[in-house]
């Protein structure tokens, strides 16, 4: 059996991700996955569930683009002003482009769902969000959470579901061939948010040989027993940044409240960044080559340990 | 030696001074979980101002104990600049663990609306169903309002619309339904709001009701105008204190941060920064 998982972003949404599947997003700052979730539009998947600690313009793209009907997160905005979320604004106030349920979720809240879903156990307890309406809203999506008794102690205390995706997608710095993907830097709820994931999507700046792998093993967050298609796609987490290759495209992100305000300027955005390209390098075309060299990080190569025994 | 008057600013905004009043109750020992927005710049502020050591922790993941790096200032808590200035990088339960270990000895939060018992909406205005305006969603500001030992609010508009009596949704937990609502929920005894920070003032809560009162007045706010901008039955302490301006100094590294949080895209309304150098 052949250990080469490379794909194609657009063969490995057509082959994993499925109309009303729950998928899992990574990224929180570093490494979003705006190229898998790009590619999600352009392949006009309907009825998805996304789910991610942090929804940011990711989740608005996805919205406005009406290819999800729920979002469970825990906060959906643009950061930069900060400045609204339009197309969620309008999903939730209006109805438009359809009705859209955000299953209302606290940070900690979401990220011990992964964690009992990485850990293959079906809850996880957490003292944050008792007295809160979060708790129970909104009332459609079910038991959010519950308050359980301590077996041990006697003490109440609220507990939360496992949340295990059917898909999942993380933009990383590199991997090898067979899926063992490596992330430093900033990791947020991305290594228990794809380790609970049932099939699993790595993209990754750089293609690197398995003995690069070795030389640090302890910055894989998810190896390649579990990984199902591995797609080479530089500069994948625009207009995020990715440690070590490039930074945040502050002007850009900033820039795209006032570009996405109003419904026709969002789907001339739409389609000048999405729909209207094949694939991330012609995203890149128009992006043009300038900004990617103003974009593109310095080297600060440190950190060289000893791992002699 | 100097008159000590004389170090103070004559001309500063309410926003300025509310940064400043918040940089102010900051401790040396005090290990901050530095949240986004108008908390960040207050903690970087402290950094430059006071504690250049002072522990923080971030909810992606991530701690620091060293003075922020010149060259570019952090963009949100998520910048890659803040990685090699770090101490630990984890991932968000490691942080989030912190907090719920009551290791957080403070937290700044700001939030869109609050009500008198120091409890955060950030989640929707009007009816849940059918919202007039639906806002971002929490985020880690749930569980810091929960956790934290002293958590201090920030308010940047003072004003019967982000003031109110009952909240629509609450999202951040501050103390409930007052009294002992918040213990009974089962949070930390030692935890919960010890602050408002607005432009006009800093409210404090009555240990017993857990109702928000009075306790300073900003240098040109008056008690009639805070109560006035606030939507409810606002008390008032018996004797409400003075809080002295900002230093030059405290201004200087002010301006300095919100010139520096401009240039990263922060949106600063033009009455904030009517007193920045062009």
């Amino acid at each position: 059996m052949s250990t080469d998982k490379i794909s194609t972003m657009r063969e490995a949404i057509k082959k994993f991700v499925h109309n009303n599947e729950l998928v899992f997003l990574g990224g929180f700052g570093n490494g979003i996955a705006f190229s898998a979730a790009h590619e999600i539009i352009r392949q006009d998947l309907k009825s998805l569930t996304v789910c991610k600690c942090g929804g940011g313009i990711l989740f608005d793209q996805l919205i406005g683009a009406g290819v999800v009907d729920q979002i469970i997160t825990s906060h959906c905005w643009n950061p930069h002003g900060p400045q609204p979320a339009w197309n969620l604004k309008r999903a939730m106030e209006e109805g438009i482009p359809n009705n859209l349920i955000y299953n209302e979720q606290s940070l900690f809240m979401i990220n011990m769902s992964f964690y009992a879903g990485y850990m293959g156990v079906p809850f996880m307890p957490i003292r944050s969000i008792v007295g809160t309406d979060i708790f129970d809203n909104p009332k459609e999506v079910g038991l959010k959470a519950a308050k359980v008794e301590c077996p041990f102690t006697g003490e109440e205390i609220c507990v939360v579901p496992a949340i295990n995706p059917d898909v999942g997608i993380i933009q990383v710095q590199r991997a090898d061939i067979e899926g063992n993907a490596q992330m430093w830097g900033l990791i947020g709820d991305t290594k228990f948010g794809i380790n609970a994931c049932k099939r699993i999507i790595v993209a990754a700046e750089e293609i690197v040989d398995k003995a690069v792998i070795m030389e640090s093993p302890e910055r894989t967050i998810v190896s390649s027993n579990k990984v199902d298609a591995v797609v080479h796609e530089p500069w994948g987490g625009h207009p995020g940044y990715m440690q070590g290759y490039y930074y945040t495209d502050l002007e850009y992100r900033f820039n795209y409240a006032k570009e996405t305000k109003e419904i026709r300027d969002w789907n001339k955005w739409l389609e000048k960044w999405i729909t209207g390209v094949n694939d991330r390098q012609e995203y890149l075309n128009i992006l043009g080559e300038d900004k990617l060299r103003k974009l593109k990080a310095k080297n600060l190569i440190q950190g060289a340990v000893n791992y002699g025994y | 030696m100097v008159i000590e008057e004389e170090n103070y600013c004559k001309e500063y905004t309410g926003f300025e001074m509310m940064l400043v009043s918040a940089c102010r109750q900051i401790r040396h020992d005090d290990v901050v979980f530095n949240a986004f927005h108008w908390p960040f710049l207050v903690v970087h502020m402290a950094k430059l101002l006071r504690f250049p050591n002072l522990f923080t922790v971030m909810e992606v993941g991530l701690s620091q104990n060293e003075v922020p790096k010149p060259d570019k200032m952090p963009y949100s808590i998520v910048d890659p600049v803040l990685v090699p200035n770090s101490v630990f990088v984890g991932d968000s339960i490691d942080a989030l663990s912190i907090l719920q270990r009551g290791e957080i000895t403070l937290a700044f939060l700001s939030t869109s609306i609050i009500d008198k018992y120091g409890n955060g909406n950030t989640t929707v205005i009007g009816p849940y169903k059918k919202p007039i305006y639906r806002l971002p969603g929490g985020g880690g500001a749930t569980e810091i309002a929960g956790l934290a030992n002293r958590l201090i609010w920030l308010l940047d508009d003072h004003s019967k619309y982000r003031f109110v009596e009952k909240l629509d949704f609450i999202t951040d937990p501050g103390y409930l339904n007052g009294y002992d609502s918040r213990i009974k929920a089962g949070y930390p005894l030692n935890s919960g709001p010890e602050a408002i920070i607005t432009p006009l003032c800093i409210m404090r809560f009555d240990p017993f009701t857990k109702e928000a009162y009075l306790d300073a007045l900003h240098p040109n706010a008056t008690i009639e105008q805070v109560k006035e901008e606030t939507g409810w039955n606002l008390k008032i302490a018996d004797e409400v204190r003075d809080i002295k301006p900002p230093t030059m100094r405290e201004i200087e590294i002010c301006r300095k941060t919100m010139k520096d949080a401009i240039d990263q895209y922060y949106i600063l309304k033009p009455e904030w920064t009517k007193y920045l150098e062009k």
